[in-house]
């Protein structure tokens, strides 16, 4: 017997409303957060919100403060005045943008610090975004230029397809900029009002794979979704028109700035695969084009791949997390520390060559 | 259809609705006939007909058999039916092991021969050691044969133990079959509990479990033999919580429908030898090897050696069952050996056999590690590497991923709890004040923390 219905019903109510609470009060430690964008007028992109914290849980585990202009991890008020450090605009992809580690283990952060050891110090602005490439980062060079007294601009780049958007950026219209960008209403509403753990378990209720779930109730066999399309670069593969390819990114770099730009190339190498570590996963002829390119257009190419190799030889893999895969994902504390002492060394090896 | 998918959620909401609507036995059972081959059909339509030709063969053979009184004539019988149904299953699972076997052996004559592209119907192991089982208890004359071909449709595929078990012999399921039965609200909800524990059990644990042992699995020669020893532990966590989720699903779903199913696990890797631990792991396949292959192989009777010939020999086809490969047999003759030498100390009252308990469990619990890193491996290189490496404390990628700790944790407490009083509150009673937060907490937990991606049951393989 079940005893007294209507106390039984009570009792449950009660208690799966207690449970749900501390579901709730848990959920911190395991979900990430889901934060409203603010547009931000100076980059005119939409940024995370600056002074809340953004949390990530699912690969790494850290809590970033988000600074003025939506910059992760900056604590310091801007100061467009200041003139007595280098200060260095950091562009990238989520890999830069580094929300899997804490504050202080950013690449904008070790670089900083680093440089405050060393004899030069410097600012490095963190504006990396997940998902952007070439065509974000130029169209905002002009603007953050004047408003951050920007000296030289450094792109993280992990894929050379980030690249391609830069053979053939035009301003873009207005219906195309960022500010037109579908950061839907009800989406901005939903993330401001609603707890993260309800937003994540709609979330993983109605997608799969960040597609629309489908349900299926046919008979088998299922019929097997198409194969994926490759996504590869739209650049040519003949030797005459990759250098031109390149050639055509590197000019629309340097087109829309008149200030350094150094490329660090910083692809996801070595990576495990189906228990095997790769360590080349781009066309090594497109890099070289690229090199080329970049030295006939006056911007400087910078390569990460052997560092990486070494370290990982060393046992220090610059990617994964021991919560996602150790050699596979992001940038993790080891690689990012990489990433900030190669740019101070070829600072310091640029400065003396000048000097 | 696989129990841990959204569609299977809605399709049992509606079965249990209408299951429950029905007044005759004639229309309740052909409901769940339906669904049953609706539930089979989701994944492949085509093998259906396996099931209609193993029903129709053993429901047929086993009237003839329960007719004749003539012992020659009754085992003509039988062997049509062992020949069905095994032929059936040696076709779909076996054919090509042998033939890649051959192959392997004929190789330095020259001989080569070719596989076919076979697909293995899923719980094909299953039902056709069931339907077995059947005929033998019609032949042994425990079991007068079912006379509806409803029922026994029923039976052969009803679809909480279609595809994965537990093993549910005739003798259990066809007198529940043969009537209505009456609905009862604690019986519902004692289901209801046991089907969200095995939902928990294999999403949230053997799910997340199997997302590191695929990684190491695969390149066992990168990690560090820590690593190792932690992949095999997960593997170890992986197959006990997706089985045993599965099975407490299967009974929960069957429980809910107003059946009862025999219990599958009784936690494990509490035993203290291997006899105990196939006291406790997939116990409806134990006891259908022991009264189905080593009792008739001679079982305890006779010598030493015949004995721990029978054993020998029901372990290595029992691991054969499992799957179409050599690390299976392996795996099998390992039990199988363990197990002899279990026997053999107790049959020589040796002195080592009072080993301290803690011992015995340590020991008991090394040999299954072992045999699930064999049983888990594609190859016997795969195997050896690993092995290897992980007694070797090798160098490599010490990787560490902290909810695959906490589930092994959560596997070791579940363990030593079973044997205190929390055994009771862990089934979370509806009165209890717990139950209902435990509940909540249960529901968000699948919703929030299940990993991303479909994952198949792994017995689903077998």
């Amino acid at each position: 017997m079940l005893g007294d219905p209507l106390r039984l019903v009570q009792r449950w109510m009660i208690g799966l409303v207690i449970g749900t609470l501390l579901i709730a009060s848990s959920s911190p430690l395991f979900v990430r957060s889901y934060l409203p964008r603010s547009f931000d007028p100076i980059r005119q992109v939409w940024t995370l919100p600056q002074g809340k914290v953004y949390r990530w849980r699912s690969e790494g585990f850290a809590n970033s403060f988000v600074g003025p202009m939506g910059m992760p991890g900056v604590r310091v008020e801007l100061d467009g005045t200041d003139n007595s450090m280098p200060h260095l605009a950091f562009w990238g992809d989520s890999q830069a943008e580094g929300v899997g580690v804490s504050d202080d283990d950013k690449i904008f952060a070790i670089s900083e610090r680093l440089g405050s050891q060393s004899s030069r110090p410097w600012r490095v602005y963190p504006l990396a975004r997940s998902g952007d490439d070439a065509s974000d980062w130029i169209e905002q060079f002009p603007r953050v230029e004047t408003a951050l007294r920007i000296d030289a601009h450094v792109i993280l780049v992990t894929e050379l397809l980030d690249l391609d958007p830069a053979a053939d950026f035009q301003s873009r219209a207005d219906s195309q900029t960022d500010a037109s960008k579908d950061v839907s209403r009800n989406q901005q509403q939903l993330s401001a009002w609603l707890p993260a753990f309800l937003l994540q378990a709609g979330r993983n209720l109605l997608f799969d794979d960040d597609k629309l779930r489908q349900l299926r109730f046919s008979l088998g066999p299922a019929k097997s979704p198409q194969p994926a399309v490759a996504v590869t670069s739209e650049a040519p593969v003949d030797p005459d028109s990759e250098s031109d390819h390149w050639h055509n990114v590197c000019r629309g770099f340097r087109a829309h700035t008149e200030l350094p730009v150094i490329l660090l190339y910083a692809p996801q190498v070595p990576v495990i695969m189906s228990g095997k570590v790769y360590r080349d996963i781009d066309d090594e002829r497109r890099y070289e084009a690229l090199s080329q390119a970049a030295s006939d257009t006056g911007l400087a190419l910078v390569d990460l791949r052997r560092e990486f190799i070494d370290s990982a030889r060393q046992g220090a893999w610059p990617h994964g997390f021991h919560n996602g895969q150790i050699g596979v994902g992001h940038l993790n504390t080891i690689g990012n520390t990489i990433v900030a002492k190669t740019l101070l060394i070829w600072f310091q090896r640029g400065i003396r060559a000048s000097s | 259809m696989v129990f841990s998918q959204l569609e299977f959620l809605l399709f049992l909401v509606v079965v249990l609705a209408m299951t429950w609507m029905c007044r005759t036995k004639v229309t309740r059972n052909s409901y769940l006939v339906l669904a049953s081959y609706y539930f089979y059909a989701y994944w492949d339509v085509r093998f259906c007909a396996l099931l209609v030709f193993s029903t129709l063969v053993d429901f047929y053979v086993a009237r003839k058999i329960h007719r004749n009184d003539d012992y020659p004539t009754r085992r003509r019988w039988l062997y049509v039916s062992l020949a069905s149904n095994l032929g059936v299953l040696a076709f779909f699972k076996y054919f090509n092991f042998f033939l890649a076997s051959a192959n392997l052996a004929l190789a330095p004559l020259g001989i080569s021969t070719t596989t076919l592209a076979i697909v293995l119907p899923v719980g094909i192991s299953f039902y056709t050691f069931q339907t077995l089982s059947y005929t033998i208890d019609v032949y042994r004359r425990r079991l007068a044969p079912v006379t509806s071909l409803l029922d026994f449709s029923l039976y052969v595929a009803f679809f909480p133990q279609l595809v994965a078990g537990p093993i549910v012999r005739a003798t259990e399921l066809s007198p529940q079959l043969a009537r209505v039965p009456d609905f009862s609200r604690r019986r519902f909800y004692g289901g209801a509990q046991q089907l969200l524990r095995g939902a928990v059990k294999k999403v949230l644990l053997a799910d997340r479990l199997g997302e590191a042992v695929d990684v190491v699995f695969a390149g066992p020669d990168l990690y560090s033999g820590w690593t190792l020893w932690l992949a095999a532990l997960a593997y170890t966590g992986q197959i006990y919580y997706d089985f045993s989720g599965y099975s407490d699903m299967a009974i929960g779903i069957a429980k809910m429908l107003g059946y009862r199913f025999p219990v599958n696990f009784r936690h494990p890797y509490t035993a203290t030898s291997l006899t105990e631990f196939w006291h406790r792991w997939h116990m409806t396949l134990s006891r259908w090897l022991r009264d189905y292959l080593y009792i008739p192989l001679g079982g305890s009777r006779g010598s030493a050696a015949m004995r721990y010939r029978n054993l020998l020999l029901t372990m290595t086809l029992g691991g054969l069952w499992h799957g179409a490969a050599w690390t299976f047999v392996v795996w099998g003759l390992l039990h199988g050996l363990g197990l002899v030498i279990e026997r053999a100390f107790r049959d020589l009252k040796s002195p080592m056999q009072p080993l301290i308990r803690p011992a015995r469990w340590l020991v008991t619990m090394l040999v299954v590690l072992v045999g699930w890193v064999l049983f888990r491996s594609t190859d016997f290189s795969q195997a050896g590497i690993f092995l290897t490496r992980m007694f070797s404390a090798s160098d490599g990628i010490d990787w560490f991923p902290p909810l695959v700790i906490g589930a092994l944790v959560c596997l070791f407490i579940e363990h030593a709890a079973w044997r205190t009083r929390l055994r009771l509150a862990m089934r979370l009673p509806a009165t209890a004040w717990y139950s209902p937060i435990a509940t909540a907490i249960m529901l968000w937990a699948l919703v929030l923390y299940a990993p991303q991606g479909f994952r198949p049951f792994v017995y689903f393989q077998f």
